[in-house]
């Protein structure tokens, strides 16, 4: 146990090495990269003051409430873009259906330690880290929210959780790439991009069913909406341990997927290799 | 127990043991008409393809080993099976004692895989960060690193292109780099799929150059495979020759010119450019005055060769060759076809 930890921060060392190499391996491409940085932050922000005056009072959340749901919900985004998304376990089926788990499989540690610290970049993928931060921290003081130790710690653990079923619900997906290579390589893009396009929307409005719905089969109020609602203490009509339910139930079919998946990639092998979009 | 103790130790000399592997697939199999189409979608046709067919084989510490074959002969699923990234169907594989399939992660620390056509590089990244990830990633003690860069760089010539980002290398470049990547660990057992493939005749040159030193200085077991026979023939002592998932031959490469009959060419320059007719030997190639001839120098000798071309005066320049190796295995291929 102690050596795996020990082998994951040394991991998670190096790849940060790599993205700080990366982002200043130049003065025009790092200056690029922050001004294209700051430029998206910003539009982020904008939207998310937007959006949280358009739905000021729907379902039962005020804009404040709002405002911290999508605080919430960036940071959620901040720590999938620094740990997930560069071409790696947060586009598992691009891995997959491109044949490159091959690379994978010939490093001497164990695979979902490499694929949870291959692509770590937390200097270049920051950004919208620090805005959800920033506007959790600005819509808390808003709200009158004084965070405890443990309140803390429950929303950390929440944070935890709503990546856990991002990342779930993209891999069981993604799985289809061990069998369709081809059709199912950009599978993770959609299952992501719903989570992408729909989070931010409050669901309270909505009838128990399909609250039930958005929150166990397609779990795009896991994102955000849930976990903020508990923690800003509002009345849910769901109960208070779905979350945990719902991760663990997701997580366990990921991973039994994934598993047998691969099981039908050692004996089938790839069918197919693209070096596209692997390690750059 | 003497027993015991001879087997053991008979077993720690081999590098590669391979027992009865077979490694099948499935094909799905479809004609173009509409009725076929339906019917597929009802009752899919399927048909079992053997990659490997109840191959068994083993390689000696130390050893040079050729692993050839025409496309789809089985070779890359071979070095797949080798190293752990698929299973066989049935039997058994040991690389170093260990199954590719169970212990994985311990055989990795120990064998390294060059695949010709991929990089290991990181690709934004000048070669020496890709080094030092690799020395993180097979957690590699700072001193051996160190030394064994040192050793690298000079022995594959990269103090030029250390600080190079990999997208910039030429294609020779790359796999010398990739190679020298492999090589930080130390690997005991080394795989290189189509290492050459696609390099100009002096990286090829350097690249086989490596290989043999490094073979023969660091007493590292190699197995490579290659579509270019004269490339294996220079690199390797013994040559293992698949077709359709059998192994047909394995042994050295004078037993296996031997196999195909003793075939010579002879090549004639003539005053006038002329290409004569012979009985003994018959023409493959007219070139800029040069005539090849090839003959089988067990149905005539060599004397009774020159003998008929010493009749010719007009010749100025004879050269007496083995067939290329490349002809040898296309004649074998076409054999087992």
């Amino acid at each position: 146990m102690a050596d795996s930890i020990k082998r994951l921060i040394s991991l998670w060392a190096i790849h940060a090495k790599l993205d700080l190499l990366w982002l200043i391996r130049d003065t025009k491409n790092c200056v690029l990269n922050i001004i294209a940085d700051l430029t998206s932050s910003l539009s982020t922000i904008l939207g998310i003051f937007l959006l949280s005056q358009r739905f000021d009072n729907i379902g039962g959340m005020s804009s404040d409430h709002i405002l911290f749901m999508l605080g919430y919900a960036c940071l959620v985004d901040g720590i999938f873009l620094m740990f997930f998304m560069m071409n790696n376990t947060g586009f598992l089926s691009r891995i997959i259906g491109r044949g490159q788990l091959d690379h994978k499989l010939i490093q001497p540690n164990p695979l979902w330690m490499q694929l949870i610290t291959e692509g770590f970049i937390p200097f270049s993928g920051s950004s919208m880290f620090i805005c959800g931060l920033g506007i959790t921290i600005y819509s808390s003081m808003r709200l009158g929210l004084s965070f405890s130790i443990f309140q803390l710690i429950i929303l950390v653990l929440s944070i935890v959780c709503s990546i856990i079923v991002i990342l779930s619900f993209s891999c069981i997906f993604s799985c289809i790439a061990f069998y369709a290579p081809v059709a199912g390589e950009e599978v993770s893009t959609s299952a992501y991009g719903l989570f992408d396009q729909l989070k931010g929307f409050p669901l309270g409005g909505f009838t128990i069913y399909l609250q039930a719905l958005f929150t166990t089969v397609l779990p795009i109020g896991m994102a955000a909406w849930y976990p903020a609602s508990l923690l800003l203490g509002n009345e849910l009509k769901l109960p208070n341990y779905l979350m945990i339910v719902v991760t663990l139930s997701l997580a366990i079919i990921a991973i039994t997927l994934f598993k047998k998946g691969l099981k039908y990639y050692g004996e089938k092998g790839s069918i197919r290799y693209s070096s596209r979009g692997f390690r750059n | 127990m003497e027993k015991k103790v001879q087997s053991a130790t008979q077993a720690a000399d081999f590098a590669i043991k391979i027992d009865n592997v077979t490694k099948e697939f499935k094909q799905w199999q479809r004609g173009s008409n509409i009725k076929d189409i339906f019917a597929n979608l009802v009752k899919p046709k399927t048909k079992i393809v053997k990659a490997l067919d109840n191959i068994s084989l083993s390689v000696r510490k130390g050893e040079f080993v050729a692993y050839a074959g025409a496309n789809g002969a089985g070779k890359s699923t071979t070095i797949k099976i080798l190293s752990g990234i698929m299973h066989p169907s049935k039997g058994e594989v040991s690389v170093l004692g260990l199954d590719p399939k169970v212990d994985r992660i311990k055989l990795m620390k120990r064998i390294g895989v060059v695949f010709g056509q991929r990089t290991e590089l990181w690709w934004d990244h000048p070669i020496a960060a890709s080094f030092d990830w690799k020395r993180v990633t097979w957690n590699i003690e700072k001193k051996d690193y160190d030394n064994r860069l040192e050793s690298l760089v000079e022995l594959l010539d990269l103090s030029g292109i250390i600080n190079t980002f990999a997208r910039e290398l030429s294609l020779g470049q790359r796999m010398r780099a990739d190679l020298a990547l492999m090589l930080l660990h130390n690997p005991e057992v080394i795989f290189l799929d189509e290492p050459t493939l696609g390099l100009d005749v002096l990286a090829k040159r350097h690249m086989i150059e490596y290989l043999k030193k490094l073979n023969r200085e660091q007493d590292a077991t190699i197995i490579v495979t290659s579509h270019d026979m004269d490339d294996l023939e220079e690199m390797a002592e013994r040559i293992i020759l698949l077709s359709n998932g059998n192994i047909e031959f394995d042994g050295d490469f004078e037993k296996l010119r031997r196999i195909t009959g003793s075939i010579c060419r002879i090549k004639i320059y003539t005053e006038n450019g002329q290409h004569p007719n012979l009985e003994t030997a018959t023409i493959v190639k007219v070139e800029n005055g040069f005539t090849e001839y090839q003959f089988d120098s067990n149905k005539y000798s060599i004397s009774s060769v020159l003998k008929e071309l010493s009749g010719i005066d007009t010749i100025l320049d004879v050269e007496i060759n083995k067939a290329p190796i490349e002809q040898v295995i296309a004649e074998l291929y076409t054999s087992w076809k």
